[in-house]
This record gives structure tokens, sequence and C-alpha cells, in this order.
């Protein structure tokens, strides 16, 4: 185990693929094919910065078992490449455009490989850090520090995407706030109904094989085909019921997706909620029972503490996946991030589907993230890992 | 205080508990002993009401524990368990202030009894801002039964708590444990499938199978009656070797001296001055001890020493023995 494999296979394939494949790609326009534009024409002497980030971190790779204490220095290589990689891309794109105003640069495949070999470097040296230490914080950091700041001053404003976002902002706004609400939302429905699904399975056997039938076959029908068997009982549903039907539920729109998505989020939550009641240890029962604890107190103060890691890790789960996949809401009308994706498909406009894609991959990331420091918070000290 | 009059518990086609019939005076220390599945535990847990026995009674202080509901009984009756069960998302203080909160104790006089508790069992106060997790096992038991003790209940049920820890810690648990219990005169119920730990803990020791006590009493009462029985087998022939370890060195040579007064053959040779030769033993080591060294050194002699190391007697092999039958 003297070398890091994984890293000098990332670093090696970084620098390769950005030395050797297009860089960036230049577009007379949004639509028309891209003329490639290799590293060192792209960004001239700013190449020297990737290709050093990626050479130092596979030789540090190399060198990783034979000296310790080069982690740290491979961390913040890789951290500040990685960082370095948007603005550079930026100016270029910049110096690249030339002043026309529809002409479009975007990433090519040397920008993603290179940035690709340089995250899984930052991630190898940073995961061997002690969580707390200076440089594992820095290295994570500088790489949205400098993209908030290179697109604060402007630097970024010649990338396609962000041209592409700049036009299309307030609609790009507005799918944003309904892909969170209909993620964020059925989840959290998802939530409501599945914890108590779960608790229930827990208490009552006889309802065990029902519930979990009915919460994993919704998981088991595609959802593509889950969304297109609601359109009937969703149109019947709105036109019974005024109420629903002014509120918008129909065949098509928003409530299909929201059922579908919250039909979803169940198996993880309830399933979840099932499996940590019953994995709290039974000796820990026993001695809160013996003690004195009635039903209740020994459900509310002991069982469910215990359990609540686990619960919470459901519906992290839960929120995760529904972040993903609220992209399929647009297909039935429901709005959100999907919108995009789906537009740019029938445009033929590449970066109109990775506006959506990188976004919603990025919710998903931010959902994660956010929900596991949540969690981190809510969980009593004596059982808290530090993995999450 | 406690008393178990036939009781009976079944579970399915198996009788578990069949006709139990058991008596424990207050303060008394008594031992539930058999094979796995013999009915102990289950006896042990009619008294918390944690198992309802199908018919019988359970008196506690001239009471049947059905008069209580099971919460405010619990509440009075300290229990420890194999698995310590311990909370882990407490704190060690605030697992040993689970009874006095459950029975709405004052905070300060909570907080004054958790550092109480926790220095009666050998820890320091500032142990109550640890976690569970961060204690071994000989800990986590010591904080187990601060957490039984913390509402002062009279009563004491003790599942095989010294169970699962190695067996140093288990001697230093139960040497601990019971020099709390000299001072506490707790009525303790204690169940183990262990011989030795119930011939250095018990006051009386019952012996349990197939959901029956068979014998009830003082340790030292088994040895010669019961050898060709079950209570004989399971205690084993070493239970007279065994048993040594409820006497000291000193107790032996003392009843030597009290013999060499009466005229007798064997009081001019024993607890004379030391015999320079012979191998030495403290006079608080046990009798089981002092028996292993002679075995072990093949000597029927050891020269006996005090706290300062200054040698007070000559113990014989036939001390060791002597004092067994003739020490009330």
């Amino acid at each position: 185990m003297s070398v890091d494999w994984i890293t000098l296979a990332g670093a090696a394939g970084g620098f390769l693929s950005a030395a050797l494949l297009p860089f960036l790609s230049l577009r007379p326009n949004r639509i028309l094919e891209g003329v490639p534009r290799g590293l060192l024409e792209s960004l001239g002497p700013g190449a020297g910065i990737v290709l050093g980030a990626l050479s130092a971190a596979g030789i540090l790779a190399v060198l990783h078992g034979r000296r310790p204490g080069l982690d740290t220095p491979g961390a913040l290589l890789s951290g500040a490449g990685l960082a370095a990689l948007l603005p550079l891309a930026g100016a270029a794109a910049g110096r690249l455009v030339g002043g026309s105003p529809v002409a479009r640069v975007s990433a090519g495949p040397g920008f993603w490989l290179a940035a690709a070999g340089l995250g899984v470097a930052l991630f190898s040296f940073t995961r061997r850090l002690p969580s707390r230490s200076p440089a594992r914080i820095a290295s994570l950091l500088a790489v949205p520090a400098a993209a908030a700041a290179a697109a604060l001053a402007g630097l970024l404003d010649d990338l396609s995407l962000v041209r592409e976002l700049a036009a299309r902002g307030s609609t790009f706004a507005a799918e944003l706030a309904r892909h969170l609400a209909l993620a964020g939302g059925s989840a959290s429905l998802g939530a409501a109904v599945g914890v108590p699904l779960g608790l229930a399975m827990y208490r009552r056997p006889r309802w065990r094989g029902a519930i979990s039938v009915a919460v994993s076959a919704a998981q088991v029908v595609p959802t593509l085909s889950l969304l297109g068997l609601l359109i009937v009982p969703m149109a019947a549903l709105g036109a019974a019921v005024p109420v629903l039907g002014r509120l918008g539920v129909r065949g098509v729109g928003w409530a299909p997706a929201f059922t579908v998505l919250s039909l979803y989020a169940l198996l993880p939550i309830a399933g979840n909620t099932f499996a940590a009641l019953g994995a709290v240890d039974p000796g820990i029962l026993d001695a809160a029972r013996g003690m004195g604890m009635s039903r209740r107190q020994v459900f509310l103060r002991v069982q469910a503490p215990l359990a609540l890691p686990v619960i919470l890790a459901g519906i992290r789960t839960a929120f995760t996946a529904n972040m993903g996949n609220a992209i399929l809401a647009a297909l039935v009308g429901g709005g959100g991030l999907g919108t995009l994706v789906f537009l740019g498909l029938a445009q033929a406009a590449p970066d109109l589907i990775l506006l959506g894609a990188l976004s919603t991959a990025a919710l998903a990331l931010a959902a994660d993230r956010v929900l596991a420091l949540a969690i981190r918070g809510a969980v009593p000290r004596g059982i808290r890992t530090e993995d999450s | 205080m406690i008393r178990f009059r036939n009781v009976v518990k079944s579970y399915g086609p198996v009788r578990a508990v069949d006709g139990a019939d058991l008596g424990i005076d207050p303060g008394e220390l008594c031992v539930l002993i058999g094979p796995s599945g013999c009915g102990k535990s289950t006896l042990l847990r009619t008294v918390n009401r944690m198992v309802e026995p199908d018919s019988g009674e359970v008196l506690v202080d001239g009471r049947t524990v059905r008069a209580h509901p099971p919460e405010e009984l619990r509440r009075r009756i300290g229990y420890v368990i194999q698995s310590v069960g311990l909370f882990p998302h407490m704190s060690v203080g605030d697992n040993v202030a689970v009874v006095p909160r459950l029975l709405g104790m004052e905070k300060a006089a909570i907080s004054r009894r958790v550092g109480e508790m926790l220095e009666l069992v050998g820890l320091a106060p500032s142990w109550a801002a640890r976690w569970p997790r961060e204690l071994s096992g000989g800990e986590a038991q010591r904080v187990g039964v601060a957490r039984a003790l913390a509402a002062d209940p009279p009563i004491l049920l003790m599942d095989e708590p010294f169970g699962s820890v190695d067996p140093l810690t288990r001697i230093r648990l139960q040497r601990e444990f019971l020099a709390i219990q000299r001072h506490l005169h707790k009525t303790v119920l204690f169940v183990t499938h262990d011989v030795e730990e119930a011939i250095r803990l018990a006051d009386r020791i019952a012996v349990m199978r197939t959901g029956r006590i068979l014998r009830h009493a003082g340790p030292e009462e088994f040895v010669a009656s019961d050898a060709e029985s079950f209570v004989g087998e399971f205690l084993g022939l070493e239970y007279g070797v065994e048993i040594l370890s409820r006497r000291s060195v000193r107790e032996a040579l003392d009843y030597a001296k009290s013999i060499r007064e009466a005229p007798s053959p064997r009081a001019a040779r024993t607890g004379d001055s030391p015999d320079p030769a012979a191998p030495a033993v403290r006079a608080d080591a046990s009798l089981k001890e002092a028996l292993g060294l002679m075995a072990s050194r093949r000597v029927e002699c050891l020269s006996v020493l005090d706290e300062s190391g200054r040698g007070i007697g000559t113990l014989r092999m036939e001390d060791v023995l002597g004092t067994w039958k003739a020490c009330p």
C-alpha cells in the first residue's frame, strides 16, 4: 500500500485528458456545432496551473506510502488546482468570444475530466486528514469560494452556461423554487406519513406485511409509468372534489408529480423507522421498564431517541432522492428544473440541458449535506457517529 | 421481606417456574443459582412484575406485589441486569438520575445523590458528565449498580450482573459490591449460575432446578449433606475447596490458637512461632488461597504474616480443614 493508486489514476487521467482532449468548445451561437479548443490554446500560461496541480497530485500519490505528512500539501495543491479551474476557464471564455454577444464557450471533455481528476485527488487527500484540520477545511472551502468570487467578479459571464442562465434568469428562479417546493414538500409529506407507518409496522406485527407490500409497491413501479397511471385517477379526483380541482389537482400538473414523489419517499422513511425501532437493544428497553418507566416513557425517553439517527437518515435519503427525481415532474407539466432539461432537449440546446441537470445535481448534493449537518445537531452526543 | 408462595409461570407447554417457595429475610443477600433454563431469572422478574405469575403469590413486606401498579413498584426496587442497559443517549449522571427523576425528587437533591452514588461505586463524581460508550464493561456495570441504588430502594434485584465482564473485573466488582452491601444492608435477590460467585456473595444460597427451589441454606451448610443429590452434583466436588474462600487465614489461626488452650496433641505444634522455612502467606488471604499455595509448593504448613510483614504463627493443612467444621 505504498502508492495511492486511486489518486494516481485520477491525476494521470485528468492530466492526459486536459492535455489531449478539447478543453473548451466555441460555438458561433447557442445551437450551432462547436469548434474544439485545446488546453494551451484556451488558457495560455494558465495551463501550467492545471497541469502543475494534476502532476503534483500524481507525484504525491506515488510518494504517499513512503513519506507521511504529504496529505496536507496534496489537499492544498489539488484544492488550489480545482479552485483555479473555473476562473481560468471563465477568463479564457472572455478572450475566445471576443465581444460577440451570441457566441458561446462551453466546457469540453478536457475541462470536465481535469476537474474530475482533481476532485478525486482532493477527496482522497482530505479524507485522510483529521476532520477539523485547517488544511482540510481550507482546501474544501477553496473551490466554492473561488467559484463564488469569480462569479461575483463577472469572470464567468462569458461561459455559455452563465449566458444561458442570464438569458433565462427569471424562469430559472421560478422553476428552482417550484423544484424545491415539489421535492421538499413531497418528502415532508412522505415523512409525515412514513414515520407513523413505520411505527405501525413495529407496533402491529399483523399489519406489517400489508404496509410493507404497499410501501414497496410504489417503489417497484417505474416512476414514469406511475406518472402515467395516475393521470386518470387524479383527473377523476380533481373533478369529483371541486376544492381539490380548484387547487390544481388534475391528471397533469403538480398533483400527480407530488403524489408520485411522496409515494417514493415512503419506503426509505417507513422502512428506516421500522428497522430503527426494532434495532434498539432489548436489554436497554428491559432496563427502562424495570426501572419503572411507563410504556409511554420507555418510548419517548429511550426508544425514540435511540432510533432517531436511523429514522432521520431515512428522511435524508428520501429528501436527497426526491431532489433528483423531481426532474421528472416536468414530464407531466409539474414544473421544476426538469422543465429546463426537457426544453433543452426539444431545442437541441445542450447548455439548457446542462443548466437544468447540473443545478438539480447541485441541489441534491446540497440537500444531502445540509440534512447531514442538521441531523448531526439533532442526535444526542452519546450516540453520535463521526461519519455523518 | 420477599416471599414466594407456590409461584407458577408457564410459557406455552414449558413450566418455567413450577411452584417455587422461598422466603428472603430483610438485609439478606440471597443468591438464586441453578443451571440455564431453571427459571431463576423468571422467578426474579416476578418480584418487580416484569413477569406476572400464572398462580401463586409474591409478597414484598407482607403485601402482594399486585397491590401496586407495576411502574410504582419498580421505582422502589433496584434492578441490575447482565447487559447493564445503560441509556447510551444520556450521560452517566442522567443515567443514575433516572429513577429519582421518575419519583419527582428535587433537582438539587438529585444531583447530590448522583455524586454520592458514583462515589459509592468507586467512581469520581466528575464521571457524571461522561457518556456510556466511553466506559469499560466494569465501569459500565458500576454505573448500573449506582443507577439501581440511586433512589435508595430497600430491595435490589440483580440478574447475573457481573456475568459479562472479565474474571478479574468480576472478582473486583463482587468485592466492591459486598463492601457496599455490608454498609447498606439491602435485601438482595441475586441470580447467577456461577458457583464461585454464589459462595463469595451469598448470605444464603437457593438452588433451583426445573422451576423449583431445591434447597435454601447458608453456603456453609451445603458441604456435607448433599453429596449424592442434584444439589451436590450441581455445586460440584470443588465446592469444599471454593467454600474456603469465605474464611481468612487469620480466622483459622485464631481458631487454632484457641484450641491450643485445650490439652490436645495438635496444640503443641499449631499457631506456634513461625517456621522460617515455610512459604509465607498474609493473614488476610483466604483459606482457599492458603490451600492453593500449599498445593503448589507441596508443603503442609505456611508461615503467616500480618499487615506489617511480621510473622504471627504457622498455619497447617489440618487447621485449614479443621476450621471449616469447628468455626460457627
